[in-house]
């Protein structure tokens, strides 16, 4: 299916507006992680991790999906394909299990913020706040390198997508 | 500033036959398959070095878990 070069724009604000918001708001989440283990405000630290369940649940976990939703559909819609060109193989290799990581690690997200409504934090709970931080550091710097794949377009085509370029090849030359 | 009304699809393989960029040699025939650049080997051995990393500390409990 080949979309129409207005369907195919939009498709692809869509997937930009998505990407970017899912970058920032994991940057949000990283700095309030950060803050959340550095601060010497308990009430401030237990705002913070309460604000991070929100966060996650109502901003990162929906703009990951439409992120991926919209990609799927902009390479499948476009001559460019889905396995046709390796950076968008790559593409696909970071977003997917980034989504599916991130929908494992809504638990201790859950966890500490459950204990942040609940008591103070203490050191009990360090393990579970630096894997705030390793966790977001990881997801922006995955995000970080999708956005720059994006951007940079690095060449290289799949042995798959040369195969359709030759038979492509092959179908213009017979219609002649 | 005026905008040019071109279709963007991204930009499509310069490079089909897949030759390597740099100085000229001997050139990749169109009907070859071709090569995996060195950008996608570098990138995968990152990964399963990270991979690796992961899951070493993982299971000598360097990771934290939750409860």
């Amino acid at each position: 299916m080949t979309m129409t070069p207005g369907q195919r724009r939009f498709a692809l604000t869509a997937h930009v507006v998505s990407s970017v918001g899912w970058f920032g708001a994991v940057a949000v989440f990283l700095a309030l992680s950060i803050a959340g283990l550095t601060s010497r405000d308990v009430q401030m630290v237990r705002a913070e991790y309460l604000v991070m369940e929100s966060i996650t649940w109502f901003v990162i976990v929906p703009l990951c999906i439409a992120s991926a939703l919209t990609g799927l559909v902009s390479s499948l819609g476009t001559a460019l394909g889905l396995f046709r060109h390796y950076w968008i193989l790559i593409k696909l290799v970071l977003t997917i299990p980034s989504t599916i990581v991130l929908i494992v690690h809504m638990g201790p997200i859950s966890l500490v913020s459950h204990v942040a409504a609940e008591r103070p934090l203490s050191s009990a709970d360090l393990p579970l706040q630096i894997q705030m931080v390793a966790a977001a550091g990881a997801a922006l710097l995955v995000l970080l390198v999708a956005t720059g794949v994006s951007v940079y377009k690095p060449r290289g085509l799949t042995r798959y997508g040369w195969r359709k370029q030759q038979e492509q090849a092959m179908h213009v030359i017979g219609r002649r | 500033m005026t905008n040019t009304p071109t279709e963007d699809t991204h930009v499509t393989d310069p490079n089909p036959a897949g030759n390597p960029p740099g100085p000229p040699g001997p050139l990749r025939r169109r009907d070859q398959p071709p090569v995996r650049p060195r950008w996608v080997n570098v990138f995968g051995i990152v990964v399963i070095v990270l991979i690796v990393v992961f899951l070493a500390l993982h299971f000598t409990g360097h990771v934290p878990m939750h409860r």
